[in-house]
């Protein structure tokens, strides 16, 4: 008989209200153990028919129960009493095993937050690097404009007498006057000193800002002061904050 | 006495090793539902009663024999009431037409009496049954209250057995969704 067919052959229902041969019981009591969807369906069956009979309750009045319990030689009064209960071996098993999928389930969620954690720890440093690298790239983009812009003309400034490896590159836009300086060649300033930057402009030393410290070896250029026109560029070395005037020029490159 | 909630794998396992408390609360729990039943049947609350009381002095003597793999509590004891019913019935020389089920009566008897404790709002469970369609409601009386077997029921009606227990099927399929409703 098909599941299907069971269910719809009104013998659940029957069953269920008590009014099945004994032999259909015992067919029933089959089904139920051979077919789960049977038995959810008969549990179904079962409540919608508790819940009919309890919507009919009709409270005993209150002597039946004190008979009762007089009748079978229960005390009713004795107050409730801590007691042990025997569990059913079946539910010290499932108690057992809960108890081992809890604490294994615990294991592996420590070890899983752990690898989170770490992976979550890669990750954030890996944006980082990213990010700086990203703006690195920016910059070197920026750069790269600005070199290979054609109104860009290189000046290069050479060390004097006395700091001769001094050298920096200019890079001054004929068209808006920006000038840019890489300065990541210069000698490191000696402490409390900083080197500024200069045009000539008729002949005469304009200052052109102060040079930022700059990491040595990587390709960086530092906006200058913006001069219409020059004749030359020089740095000199000052104390830290600049000069008015130029103190100690160090390195120099005129504009071909 | 403190609340106590006896989940029903609970009360099985502490009845089994005849805890009195759980039967204290098996008694709370469903002997007005038992007794209901049982009013249905005789119609008359004395004897109801009785039987009801019989009925759990039955349960408690051969809780050992109820066998969970075949249904779930309340099906095992309201047969039991049933039995118990229908046997004192019979035994008194009592006739179908003294199978009394008066709704009314019901009723009235429930607004007098002092309810115990109930998980059920039954009032409104009540209103909801009132919806049920009557030709449905009638075979499940007939069938759940009187305890007429689906073969009895065609008889008594005259409708035929086919019919009954598509009818059947019906009403419970309406009652399990009114009742989920409610």
């Amino acid at each position: 008989m098909e599941i299907n067919e069971i269910i719809s052959s009104g013998l659940l229902d029957s069953y269920a209200m008590g009014l099945c041969t004994e032999e259909e019981n015992l067919q029933v009591q089959q089904w139920v153990q051979k077919y789960p969807e049977v038995a959810v369906e008969l549990a179904s069956i079962e409540r919608s028919l508790e819940d009919y009979a309890s919507a009919h309750a009709l409270p005993a009045s209150g002597s039946v129960k004190k008979n009762l319990f007089d009748q079978l030689g229960l005390d009713q009064s004795d107050a409730p009493v801590a007691k042990t209960i025997s569990i059913g071996s079946r539910w010290k098993w499932l108690a057992a095993a809960s108890i081992i999928l809890f604490l294994a389930s615990s294991v592996i969620n420590f070890v899983l937050y752990n690898q989170y954690k770490k992976a979550d720890d890669a990750l954030a440093s890996t944006t980082e690097a990213l990010h700086t690298s990203l703006s690195q790239n920016k910059q070197m983009e920026n750069d790269g404009k600005i070199i290979s812009d054609p109104n860009s003309i290189p000046v290069s400034l050479k060390g004097l007498e006395a700091m001769p490896d001094a050298v920096a590159k200019i890079f001054w836009l004929q068209n808006s006057g920006d000038v840019f300086i890489d300065a990541t060649s210069l000698p490191d300033a000696p402490e409390g000193k900083q080197y500024q930057f200069w045009a000539i402009v008729g002949g005469v030393p304009v200052n052109g800002g102060l040079i930022l410290k700059t990491n040595k070896g990587s390709f960086h250029l530092q906006r200058m002061k913006s001069f219409g026109k020059a004749e030359a560029f020089a740095i000199s070395l000052e104390k830290e904050g600049g000069s008015p005037t130029p103190t100690k020029v160090v390195s120099m490159g005129k504009i071909i | 006495m403190p609340e106590i909630h006896y989940t029903e794998d609970e009360l099985i396992a502490l009845l089994k090793i005849k805890d009195k408390q759980a039967f204290s609360y098996l008694y709370d729990h469903y002997s007005a539902s038992l007794n209901g039943v049982i009013f249905r049947m005789t119609g008359n609350k004395e004897l109801s009663e009785d039987i009801l009381q019989e009925t759990f002095v039955k349960i408690w003597n051969r809780f050992e024999s109820y066998d969970p793999s075949k249904g779930r509590l309340f099906t095992w004891l309201i047969n039991i009431a049933r039995n118990l019913t229908i046997d004192t019935l019979r035994s008194k020389g009592f006739k179908d037409q003294q199978k009394i089920s008066s709704d009314e009566n019901a009723v009235s008897n429930i607004k007098d009496e002092k309810s115990v404790q109930s998980q059920f709002d039954s009032i409104g469970l009540r209103r909801q049954l009132e919806q049920l369609n009557p030709e449905y409601k009638k075979i499940i009386d007939m069938a759940y209250f009187d305890g007429f077997t689906q073969d009895e029921i065609s008889k008594k009606t005259g409708i035929p057995l086919g019919t009954v227990k598509t009818r059947m099927r019906s009403a419970i399929l309406e009652l399990r969704k009114k009742l989920v409703n409610n």
